[in-house]
């Protein structure tokens, strides 16, 4: 009886570390490489742009609880909005090269602008 | 059964060693289909070792003993609930354990990154399961759970669970520390990935960042898990004894702290690089020291599994992953350099760097110090003891810094702060801190232990620092959203969960710094020999030693006492401590003596714990007095029963342990040993022997219990994922602008 049950645990085990394998080749081209090397510049990107969010917000509670002088915050917040907007364009660049027909990051760029 | 076990880790090996091939076939040949192979490879692992796991678990129950590690460590007198965890008490089945964790870990971390991280998840994989390999190979080789004796050698019975092991903690103490290790593999095995493969951008970091911070909370717990059964089981009265494993199980834990500070600097400002990368590589390489240490045998501890032959394959793993991440880390220094400098030496990443760099110093104090008698005997051939007096000099001056610094740095902004600022965050914090420390001088003698005193002074600091904190940010909150304050409180962490999980942590840390400098400092202990009526004074409270309890069960014999406690005339509480006796497998005791083995005993403690105190009571059963006893009823015992097998042994060799067991039984032989038994445990409570006891009085123990649940809150806060509990999600396309508009 244990080996039957290790025959079928064995079989278990084929089938399912066998199944991207069956399902034939996946394989990654040249093109693929260059499409990975972009993607990953857009995942450092946006990683950057979403930490910027956080320090935008961390830098206005600081402001908030008393930690940041106005003079102060209004220094750090407006150096980490255009560092923000760099970072948006960087992706907006990404999208037209890519051509995509995605206006969701120009958009965040514009909200971005510092208000006049 | 043992042989489908046997079999699953065989498998279990096949399957890692499949893994690892696929995983780099597939990276290096760019076939994503063997790359997602070498991924279920990992989950196959996973299901195998459950399998393996859950058939160990049912030879326990069963009392299985053909299995070597039942008998070893289980008995048919064990209770269920510690049958269940007998197996990690041993070598063999906390092998199986860490490969069942880990592999269900590494299955998680894979299926979570199996769309993102494409070019390092594949070396990932290779490296969770080159450890996993490691282990099952252990399991395989060395320490199979799985082995059995002939069934003509099979024990009828036992050996039983050690006694110091029949404890609630057990049950999550160790599966806790292996949860927090294994889990530290993770951001270890994607670091060294990121490294191998030059992708070292923070994405890795950013989802991995969550196992590191749940590793750190798991082996935390489990840390104060082994000190509560310290403090409540081993009868000596404290819950830290600097022992190496202990501190085996601290250092990547101190190291982790420091990661999950710092990487936040990395994340602002791109900074630390390769500090922070060197910090995983390093936790990920104690995790593995740790239970190094364990299985080894190396050095003295009561958590170990005493000696073995694991060492050398551990040392083999250890130097690999030392010498592995160095060269890793220098090949890429260059890719990790830091973006931007420190703005200034007033700012938060500025006491982020001074904290890390603390927290690194006690680390190697800590590390030094453990192996100093390895190193010692290396080098003079001369092995010597440390104990807590070698730690302290270094690591309470390191600690008071520390607690120093978790005050200050929440109250300076990040990049920049000026003084007018500062002023306005210490005051009332300092204040605080002053006040308490001007009424712990008034109301207590804590002036005769200054560095005590200093960190109620600095604790004192942190809670009020932790406590603004709170105020300012739900004040700030209602005076945009006008909510009550409860919501807006709610409101506040919720949005900001790793600041104020942070900030709960350090309130958790304060409180259990100060529970430890108190009762580590104004411990009164007091060892005293009492008859039954007799009293001792232990601080401010009377000791009576009202009488002796006795009780006999088919487990193990029991020997108390109750105690009355008294203050100034009053009753406080009633105590009952006792020492039980488990019966010893080993046939030199004697028919009766072996259920008085002294090796085979714990004590169970009388313990009072209050927010301001505790009263911790051991009595230690004065056998001396039975001894007399016990030898005549062994030598009763024995002539009896050599009485009985002589005319067995001119039967057939086949023939003569059916014979003698059936003439045993039928004379009664064993009913004969089990009313000596009880008779000599009776005549505890007909004399009035002598008992040795320890009498401790602890101010704010629990408060090192309540301040370790506090840090585990705190890191739940930081660790649950942002839309857990959103009570609406936002649509994608609003989401960028929504998170730099609820800064309101």
């Amino acid at each position: 009886m244990p080996y039957v049950i290790v025959l079928l645990l064995l079989v278990g085990v084929v089938w399912l570390v066998s199944g991207p394998l069956r399902r034939g080749a996946a394989g990654l081209n040249s093109s693929d490489g260059e499409q990975t090397s972009e993607s990953m510049r857009r995942i450092d990107l946006e990683a950057a742009r979403d930490a910027k969010y956080r320090e935008i917000r961390d830098a206005e509670l600081d402001h908030q609880t008393g930690k940041l002088s106005d003079a102060d915050y209004e220094a750090i917040d407006s150096t980490l909005r255009a560092e923000a907007i760099a970072l948006l364009n960087e992706l907006d660049a990404l999208d037209e090269a890519a051509g995509a027909d995605d206006g969701t990051d120009r958009h965040d760029a514009e909200r971005l602008e510092p208000e006049t | 059964m043992a042989t489908l076990g046997r079999a699953i880790l065989l498998l279990d090996l096949g399957v890692c060693i499949y893994g690892i091939f696929a995983s780099i076939y597939g990276t290096r040949g760019r076939r994503r289909d063997w790359v997602d192979s070498g991924r279920r490879a990992v989950y196959a692992l996973a299901a195998l070792s459950i399998i393996a796991f859950v058939l160990l678990e049912v030879a326990f129950v069963r009392n299985e003993f053909s299995y070597k590690v039942v008998a070893d460590t289980s008995s048919t007198t064990t209770p269920l609930f510690y049958k269940l965890t007998a197996p990690w008490s041993s070598q063999q089945g906390s092998l199986l354990l860490w490969v069942t964790l880990s592999s269900l870990w590494s299955s998680l971390a894979l299926y979570l990154t199996r769309r993102r991280l494409r070019d390092i998840a594949p070396h990932a994989t290779a490296v969770l399961l080159a450890l996993d390999g490691f282990f099952v190979s252990l399991a395989c080789f060395s320490a199979n759970p799985f082995q059995t004796t002939p069934a003509a050698s099979t024990p009828t019975d036992g050996a039983g669970l050690d006694p110091l092991l029949m404890h609630p903690s057990m049950m999550f103490h160790p599966p806790m520390l292996y949860t927090g290790y294994t889990l530290m593999a993770i951001p270890f095995a994607f670091a060294v990935a990121a490294l191998i493969t030059g992708k070292l951008s923070s994405e890795w970091i950013r989802d991995t960042r969550r196992f590191a911070l749940a590793a750190w909370m798991c082996l935390g717990l489990g840390i104060v898990l082994g000190a509560r059964w310290s403090y409540t089981e081993l009868g000596w009265g404290g819950y830290w004894g600097w022992d190496a494993v202990e501190n085996a199980a601290l250092m990547p834990w101190i190291v982790c702290t420091a990661f999950i500070h710092s990487i936040q600097i990395q994340e602002k400002r791109g900074m630390l690089k390769v500090w922070n990368v060197s910090l995983v590589l390093l936790f990920g390489t104690l995790s593995i020291f740790g239970t190094f240490l364990v299985r080894s045998g190396v050095l003295d501890s009561i958590h170990a599994f005493g000696a073995s032959t694991l060492g050398v394959p551990f040392v083999v793993l250890l130097a690999t992953m030392f010498v592995g991440s160095v060269s890793l880390v220098v090949g890429r220094r260059e890719q990790l350099r830091s973006e931007h400098r420190i703005d200034s030496l007033i700012s938060r990443e500025a006491m982020f760097l001074l904290q890390n760099l603390i927290l690194v110093a006690l680390t190697f104090v800590i590390f030094w110090v453990t192996l100093f008698p390895l190193i010692s005997e290396a080098i003079t051939g001369t092995s010597v003891s440390v104990g807590p007096p070698a730690f302290t000099p270094f690591v309470v001056p390191l600690a008071l810094v520390l607690m120093l610094i978790t005050g200050i740095g929440p109250l300076i902004s990040w990049r920049r702060a000026t003084i007018a600022n500062l002023r306005r965050q210490f005051v009332y914090p300092v204040g605080f801190a002053l006040l308490i420390t001007i009424l712990v001088l008034v109301f207590t003698d804590a002036a005769r232990k200054p560095l005590a005193l200093l960190m109620f002074t600095f604790g004192s600091f942190v809670i009020g620092t932790v406590a603004q904190e709170f105020f300012r940010g739900t004040s700030a909150r209602r005076a945009i959203t006008r909510d009550p304050w409860p919501v807006a409180f709610i409101a506040l962490v919720r949005r900001n969960r790793r600041r104020y999980g942070g900030y709960t942590a350090h309130l958790g840390f304060a409180v259990m710094l100060i529970g430890v400098a108190a009762s580590s400092s104004f411990q009164h202990v007091r060892h005293v020999s009492l008859r039954p009526g007799q009293t001792a004074r232990n601080d401010n409270y009377v000791f009576r030693y009202v009488r002796p309890t006795e009780s006999v069960s088919s487990e193990r014999i029991s020997f108390g006492a109750v105690i009355d406690v008294t203050k100034n005339g009053s009753h406080v509480v009633t105590l009952h401590t006792m020492q039980s006796f488990y019966r010893a497998t080993n046939a030199q005791d004697g028919f009766v003596g072996q259920f008085f083995d002294q090796n085979n005993a714990d004590s169970t403690i009388g313990l009072d714990a209050g927010p301001l105190r505790d009263i911790w009571t051991v009595a230690s059963a004065n056998l001396g007095a039975l001894l007399p006893l016990i030898n005549k009823a062994d030598r009763l015992l024995a002539a009896d029963y050599n009485a009985l097998r002589k005319p067995v042994l001119k039967l057939p060799a086949a023939e003569q342990d059916g014979a003698l067991t059936a003439d045993l039984n039928k004379s009664g032989f064993w009913t004969e040993r089990d009313l000596a038994v009880e008779g000599i445990a009776g005549q505890y409570l007909k004399h009035n022997y002598r008992i040795v006891f320890q009498l401790i009085v602890s101010p704010l123990v629990t408060w090192l219990w309540t301040g370790a649940l506090i840090i585990f809150l705190g890191g739940l806060i930081s660790v649950v994922p942002p839309g857990l509990f959103a009570r609406r999600r936002s649509p994608a396309l609003e989401r960028a602008p929504v998170a730099v508009r609820e800064l309101a």
